[in-house]
C-alpha cells in the first residue's frame, strides 16, 4: 500500500562490447496510493523494463525509485515486497493450497495463521473449490488465479502485472479482468499493469501512461487519453480504428487539402506560430456522412463499406485523401457519392511533428 | 465453373467425429466464410477440399467433377494457413513465386505476377527481405500473396488475421476485403470472428462441433439465425439468451424470465406454431441501449454492473441479470464501475425467440 514514484529513470542495456540500447529515458511517473495504473505501448517501448526496475529485477542506470518517501533503489526484490504476475503462470509441484501457503511457510508463519490466510485469499480470488487440486490439471485461467492468490497472501506493497492475460482464451480473459478489478477495489493496494492491449488498459486502469520508444508520451485518465491525445501516436494507437489524420497547408483562415479546405479561423493565430503544415485528426465515429449535399460539407466517394453488425465502417475518398467513418446505421453503399462533415468541436489539429496544437 | 461442393462428408480423428455429415457449397465466383470457434472443423474442411485429407465418408465435387480421389496437386487450390508457414531461408519474392516455379510459366511472366500481386498487397518494399526481417503483418501478406498468385479453382484462407496484432488486423481486414474483391474467383475464408464474417462474406456457413449449423447469404444467416447456437455465435458480442415461460396477462402474451417480462404479443402467431410453454429469448447487445435513449415499445431494467470492457472505440457493459449476465454494447468509450446500477432499455419487438426443446428459431424481428 504505497505510492510509487519514478524520478528521472533512464535505463541502458549493454548488449555487446560497444552496443548500448536505451530502453527507457528520463521517466518521471507517480502511481498514487491504492490506484490502478497501466503502462501501455507496443512491444519494445520500455514498459516491461520500467516494471522490472520497480520490482528490483533490474537496477536503473540513472534515477530513483521511491515507495512513499523511501528510496528503494538499494533494496533487494524481496525487501521491496512487490508481487509480480507474468504472462505465464509459474506454480510449484504441490497442490493449490500449498502453492498459496508457500510464501507464508518460508517466513515461518504459524500453521493456524497460514490456514486462515490461505482460505481468506482463496475466497477473495474465488478458488476455494480447487485448493486440493494439483496445478497440472488446471486451465490457464485458474492457474493465473492461483498465482494471484499466492501474491495476495504476501500482502505486497504493490502488484505488478506483466501482460497476465495474454495466454487466456477470451472468456477466461474477461473473467480474470473482472477478478483483478474487483480485487483492486476490495484490497486497495497499488497495482501497476503492463500491456500492449488498449482494451486491457482502458478497461482496468484509473490512469494510463502511453509509452513509445522508451519515453512516456501521455499519462492521464482513459477517456481523456482517448478524446484528447497529445500526439498522433496516441491518437492512432488508441481506438478501433485509430484516429484519421489528414494533411494540409494553412492558407489564410483555413487548412487547404487541395480540393477542399477546412475553416480554422477560430485558431488561426495560434496555428501560425507552428508553420504552415498541419494534419487534422478526427476519430472515425465523429465523422458525419450524408448522402445529401449541403453547404460546408466535403464531397467524397465511398470506396469500401464494411458492415460489422454493431456499426458500419466506411472508407471514404475525399479528394485524394482517405477517411474512415464509423456509423451506427447507414444506407451508404460502395460507390456512392457522399458528403462528409468534420464537426469542429471533434477536430484536433497536429503540427508537422505530430504534436497536438489545438 | 468451379462451384465446390461437399456432400455428406464425415471425418473421424482418434475416435472423435470432427466432421459430421457436412453438406456445403462454395459458390463459383463468391466469397464464402466458414465461421466457427477453434476446433469446429473449419481447417479439416479446407484440408479435404485441398485433398491433403481424405473424407472418411462422403464426396467432394469441383463443378460436376468428383474430385474425392484426386491428388492435391491436380486440384489447383491456393491455401493460406493460419500460421503463415513461409520458407525461412527464401526472400518474400521467392516465397510468393514458389507456386509458379513448379509450372512451365516463363520467368518474365512470373516476375510480372509477383510484382503486381505484391503491389496490391502493399509489400513491394519487402520483396527482397527474408521472413525474419519482416513484421508479422508483412509476413502474413506475403503468405496471402503466395496463395493468390496462381490461377486456382479456389482460394482458401484459414484464419489469415487470427495471429496478427489487433492494430494490424483492423487495417488488414479492410485491405483484404479490397484485395479479395479485386482478385475475384472462388474464395473460402475461415475465421472465428463474427465481424470478419459480416465484413467479408457473400455467403456464411456457421460451423459448430463439426456440423454446418446454418448456411446461407450473410444477411440471411445474421437476420434469421436457424437456431440459438447460430444466433449466439454469429453476433458480436454474442447474443444474450434467457429461458422464460410464456404467460398471458390481459390479452397480452409475455415471456417471463423471472427477471423480466417481455411482451411478445406481436409474435403470437409464430409462437403458436410451436406447442411449448417455455422459450429462449434472444437480444443482441447492440439492441440494448442506455435508458436515456428514446425507444419504441420500451422495456426498462435497472441492473448492476459487473464490469465494463472497453474494446477499441466501444464499450461492453456486463450486467447482473438474475444469476445470469446481460451484455450491452455502447458505441463510445464509457466506463461504468462494478456495483453501479444502470438503467437500460430495449425494444420488445426486436427480440428473437427460439424453441427451448429444439433450439430452433421461432421468431425473428428482422426481415431478410
Amino acid at each position: 500500500m504505497v505510492k510509487v514514484r519514478l524520478e528521472d529513470i533512464t535505463h541502458v542495456y549493454v548488449t555487446g562490447r560497444k552496443i548500448q540500447t536505451v530502453a527507457v529515458k528520463d521517466i518521471n511517473l507517480i502511481f498514487p496510493h491504492a490506484s490502478f495504473c497501466a503502462l501501455l505501448g507496443p512491444s519494445g517501448c520500455g514498459k516491461t523494463t520500467l516494471m522490472r526496475i520497480i520490482a528490483g529485477l533490474n537496477i536503473q542506470t540513472r534515477g530513483h525509485v521511491y515507495f512513499d518517501q523511501q528510496e528503494i533503489t538499494p533494496l533487494t526484490p524481496r525487501e521491496r515486497n512487490a508481487a509480480m504476475i507474468f504472462q505465464f503462470p509459474v506454480l510449484y509441484e504441490m497442490n493449490v493450497y500449498e502453492n498459496i501457503a508457500f510464501p507464508l511457510r518460508s517466513v515461518k508463519v504459524p500453521g493456524t495463521e497460514v490456514r486462515r490466510k490461505v482460505e481468506e485469499v482463496a475466497e477473495l480470488v474465488g478458488i476455494t473449490n480447487i485448493l486440493n487440486v494439483h496445478p497440472s490439471t488446471l486451465d490457464m485461467g485458474s492457474k493465473q488465479k492461483v498465482v494471484l492468490a499466492r501474491a495476495l497472501v504476501r500482502e505486497p506493497n504493490v502488484f505488478l502485472f506483466d501482460e497476465p492475460l495474454t495466454n487466456l482464451d477470451p472468456l477466461g480473459r474477461l473473467e480474470m479482468r473482472s477478478k483483478i478489478k474487483e480485487l483492486q477495489r476490495n484490497i486497495k493496494t497499488t497495482m501497476i499493469y503492463v500491456t500492449h492491449d488498449q482494451a486491457e488498459a482502458l478497461t482496468l486502469a484509473d490512469k494510463i501512461a502511453v509509452m513509445d520508444v522508451g519515453v512516456v508520451i501521455q499519462y492521464t485518465e482513459p477517456t481523456e487519453l482517448y478524446e484528447h491525445p497529445k500526439n498522433e501516436f496516441v491518437g492512432f494507437f488508441l481506438g478501433n480504428p485509430g484516429m484519421n489524420f489528414i494533411p494540409g497547408t494553412l492558407e489564410e483562415n483555413a487548412i487547404d487539402f487541395g480540393e477542399f479546405e477546412y475553416d480554422v479561423s477560430d485558431v488561426v493565430e495560434k496555428l501560425k506560430e507552428y508553420g504552415t503544415e498541419f494534419r487534422i485528426g478526427i476519430r472515425a465515429e465523429y465523422v458525419e456522412v450524408s448522402k445529401k449535399a449541403a453547404k460546408g460539407l466535403f464531397k467524397g466517394k465511398c470506396i469500401v463499406s464494411e458492415y460489422l453488425g454493431t456499426s458500419t465502417l466506411l472508407d471514404i475518398k475525399v479528394a485524394d485523401k482517405e477517411v474512415k467513418a464509423k456509423l451506427r446505421a447507414t444506407d451508404v453503399k460502395e460507390g456512392d457519392e457522399v458528403y462528409v462533415n468534420f464537426p469542429r468541436e471533434r477536430v484536433h489539429i497536429f503540427n508537422k511533428a505530430g504534436e497536438l496544437i489545438v | 465453373m468451379s462451384t465446390i461442393r461437399l456432400e455428406k462428408v464425415s471425418k473421424i480423428f482418434d475416435g472423435k467425429k470432427v466432421l459430421n455429415n457436412v453438406d456445403l457449397e462454395i459458390k463459383d465466383q463468391s466469397l464464402t466464410v466458414l465461421l466457427g470457434p477453434p476446433g469446429a472443423g473449419k481447417t479439416t474442411i479446407f484440408r479435404i477440399i485441398a485433398g491433403v485429407e481424405r473424407p472418411g465418408t462422403g464426396r467432394v465435387f469441383f463443378g460436376d467433377k468428383d474430385v474425392t480421389k484426386l491428388p492435391p496437386r491436380e486440384r489447383q487450390v491456393g491455401f493460406v494457413f493460419q500460421s503463415y508457414a513461409l520458407y525461412p531461408h527464401r526472400t518474400a519474392y521467392e516465397n510468393i513465386a514458389s507456386p509458379l516455379r513448379a509450372t512451365t510459366m516463363q520467368k518474365a511472366e512470373v516476375d510480372e505476377r509477383v510484382h503486381s500481386t505484391a503491389e496490391k498487397l502493399g509489400i513491394t518494399q519487402v520483396l527482397n527481405k527474408l521472413p525474419k526481417e519482416m513484421s508479422g503483418g508483412q509476413r502474413q501478406r506475403v503468405a496471402i500473396a503466395r496463395a493468390l498468385i496462381r490461377d486456382a479453382n479456389i482460394y482458401m484462407l484459414d484464419e489469415p488475421l487470427t495471429n496478427v496484432d489487433y492494430k494490424i488486423r483492423e487495417s488488414m481486414r479492410i485491405e483484404l476485403k479490397k484485395i479479395l474483391k479485386e482478385r475475384g474467383g472462388t474464395i473460402a475464408y475461415a475465421t472465428p470472428d463474427p465481424q470478419e464474417a459480416m465484413s467479408l462474406s457473400d455467403y456464411t456457413a456457421v460451423i459448430l462441433d463439426g456440423v454446418v449449423e446454418h448456411y446461407g447469404s450473410m444477411e440471411e444467416v445474421y437476420n434469421r439465425p436457424r437456431n440459438r447456437k447460430v444466433g449466439f455465435y454469429f453476433s458480436f458480442p454474442p447474443m444474450n439468451q434467457y429461458l422464460g415461460e410464456l404467460v398471458e396477462v390481459g390479452g397480452h402474451k409475455f415471456i417471463d424470465t423471472g427477471v423480466m417480462k417481455v411482451d411478445v404479443t406481436h409474435a403470437a402467431d409464430a409462437l403458436k406454431t410451436v406447442n411449448e410453454r417455455e422459450f429462449i429469448i434472444g437480444i443482441r447487445p447492440n439492441q440494448i441501449k442506455l435508458a436515456t435513449e428514446p425507444i419504441e415499445n420500451p422495456l426498462e431494467l435497472e441492473l448492476e454492473v459487473i464490469i465494463t470492457e472497453i474494446i477499441g472505440s466501444e464499450s461492453l457493459v456486463h450486467l447482473k441479470f438474475g444469476d445470469q449476465k446481460m451484455v450491452i454494447y455502447i458505441p463510445s468509450i464509457r466506463r461504468f464501475e462494478p456495483g453501479d446500477r444502470l438503467k437500460i432499455v430495449f425494444n420488445q419487438k426486436e427480440v428473437f425467440v427460439f424453441s427451448k426443446a429444439t433450439g430452433d428459431l421461432v421468431y425473428t424481428p428482422l426481415v431478410k
